[in-house]
């Protein structure tokens, strides 16, 4: 019976969510763009003083910082052969 | 018919005889008429139950007559046979899905075993390469020959010690080869532990129906070498973490059937995984298992969540790091150190606006020029007036929050030499409030000297020498301004130290 369903119409080939070969490309933007960001939130905490320092600005660096850097680790192992 | 070496040890360096024990007749519930057994040996036969004839390399028995059912008459045929009989003790084969990647993992740990003519005798390296030529006399086993899926890709072969070098790995249109060598020859009653694995494209064993929502893996359950049985097969099915409702279906029995998690790369509720265990398995075993199971896209995205969420946890402890004061002792200079920081930063940014506000000043007065509407020039440049006011105000209450008052309170080297830097920071405030107030000043008698003249000049009165004087004391005017910018631009300068 399973191999009637192999070979039925209804199941189509697999398909990935994205195609395998943008994965080096995104890593290392995705990655670059979240080093940026997180050096710019490095800078920001070392020249801010205790009178001056705002959660607000911390998170607007922290957050955005975050992604990008999630994501792009996630292609880079994916780009590396490590398919998670 | 069973196949036995025999004799069951042999020394390295002669051949390997075997045994074949089976029956002479047809095990047949019915009568037989006539009945001929030829017995087809390509090799040397050592002996053989007595046969009735014999050619180049068939044993004929019989023919014979009316024979009873099931009747039974042992036939054995002793013949030389040098390929190694192998059987793998275990296998275990592990089974990896990525739907991100498109990619599933395959890994095979063996335990090989040379079931034949145990070797006699200690074994003689300097033998053994000295009779190279003579191998194919032996029962020794050099190498093994895996046929892989035609897109196998990332093939390593490795075992405890590390990788092993002894392979080679092809291409070809319809197979991959794999030519493993082991470590060192096996000779009969030797054992050899490895694994080796390699990457397949998913969609060549991944369907997915959008009607049932599901998706559809068809994998072998095994895949390894012809004529070499497994005693312990171990079979494990990893599925991408969000799994659910998962079905299987194998063409054959299996003798432990269950379902586990998995915890492996970004993983957080584990991946469910599918593990069989079956005992005694031949080429035979070699057909396809089907594992069904759904799966929403929305738990790809879970993994780089989790790199994200743990990067968030990181930043938020460092940023409490950075709030962390652990000292015993307030120090007053760093105290007024950071305070002294915090007014330099917000001291440069008001000079920043100033020089914003000096532009603005600029272009309304082009736009008299241009336009030559006078009240609205005037009031305009009131409400500049104010807003550089508002700028003196600020700076003025900055240089009271430096006004610590008696000196007696610095006593250490270090409080007199924050005290310097601070009277040197107000003394740059007063300074930046000079100029502001000057350049104000000076801006608006030029403005009201050209004023003046363009009203004078519109009634008619155009005097040549006014207007080369109007022309000198503006370029004067222009030289001052640009001595206080200069000094400005200094201080900020210093500030940003």
């Amino acid at each position: 019976m399973s191999e009637a369903q192999w070979t039925s119409a209804s199941f189509v080939t697999f398909a990935p969510p994205m195609p395998t070969s943008l994965f080096t490309t995104l890593a290392i933007v995705l990655l670059s763009i979240g080093f940026v960001l997180a050096s710019l939130l490095l800078t920001y905490e070392v020249t801010a003083t205790k009178f001056n320092r705002k959660l607000s600005t911390e998170l607007i660096y922290v957050i955005p910082a975050s992604v990008f850097l999630g994501f792009g680790t996630i292609f880079l192992f994916l780009s590396n052969g490590i398919y998670v | 018919g069973i196949v036995f070496p025999y004799p069951e040890e042999q020394v390295q360096t002669k051949q390997q005889s075997v045994k074949f024990y089976g029956n002479v007749y047809v095990s047949s519930p019915y009568k037989i008429e006539t009945l001929k057994t030829i017995v087809k040996v390509k090799t040397d036969i050592n002996g053989a139950t007595k046969f009735d004839s014999k050619s180049t390399d068939k044993l004929v028995y019989g023919p014979y007559q009316d024979l009873e059912p099931f009747q039974n008459a042992p036939l054995s045929v002793h013949y030389v046979d040098n390929r190694p009989i192998l059987k793998f003790k275990t296998l275990h084969r592990h089974l990896e899905v990525s739907h991100w990647g498109n990619n599933l993992w395959v890994q095979e740990d063996y335990q090989l075993f040379h079931n034949g003519a145990k070797l006699k005798g200690h074994f003689s390296r300097l033998d053994y390469q000295f009779t190279a030529s003579a191998h194919h006399n032996t029962n020794v086993l050099k190498e093994l020959k895996f046929t892989l899926p035609r897109k196998a890709s990332e093939v390593y072969y490795k075992d405890q010690i590390g990788n092993v070098s002894t392979s080679r790995f092809r291409n070809e249109r319809t197979k991959s080869v794999l030519e493993l060598k082991p470590r060192y020859p096996l000779y009969g009653g030797w054992q050899y532990t490895w694994f080796h694995g390699f990457y397949v494209p998913l969609s060549d064993y991944l369907k997915y129906s959008r009607a049932e929502n599901t998706y559809l893996l068809r994998v072998p359950f095994v895949s390894s070498l012809p004529d070499v049985p497994i005693e312990k097969v171990f079979l494990r099915v990893v599925l991408p973490e969000g799994a659910s409702d998962i079905q299987v279906k194998t063409p054959f029995t299996v003798d432990k059937q269950e379902q586990t998690l998995h915890f492996t790369y970004f993983d957080v509720s584990g991946r469910p995984t599918v593990v069989f265990e079956k005992n005694n398995v031949v080429d035979e075993h070699s057909l396809p298992i089907y594992v069904t199971y759904k799966f929403e896209s929305i738990n790809l995205i879970k993994k780089p969540l989790v790199v994200v969420a743990f990067l968030i946890v990181f930043f938020l402890l460092s940023m409490v790091y950075a709030r962390l004061d652990i000292s015993i002792i307030k120090d007053q200079a760093v105290e007024r150190d950071a305070l002294l920081r915090t007014y330099r930063t917000k001291v440069s940014v008001i000079i920043k606006q100033s020089s914003i506000i000096f532009q603005n000043l600029d272009s309304i007065f082009s736009e008299f020029k241009a336009k030559q509407q006078l009240e609205q020039f005037k009031s305009k440049r009131q409400d500049i007036e104010q807003e550089v006011a508002a700028v003196e105000k600020q700076l003025s209450e900055i240089e009271k929050v430096f006004d610590f008052g008696k000196d007696a309170s610095v006593t250490t080297p270090l409080l007199k030499i924050q005290q310097q830097s601070e009277k040197a920071f107000v003394k740059n405030v007063r300074d930046v409030m000079k100029f502001l107030t000057t350049k104000l000043n000076k801006q608006k008698s030029m403005q009201n000297d050209v004023v003046t003249f363009l009203m004078d000049s519109q009634n008619g009165d155009i005097d040549e020498k006014r207007k080369t004087a109007l022309t000198a004391s503006l370029a004067k005017a222009e030289t001052e301004i640009e001595e206080l910018d200069k000094n400005l631009k200094k201080i900020s300068v210093e500030l940003n130290k």
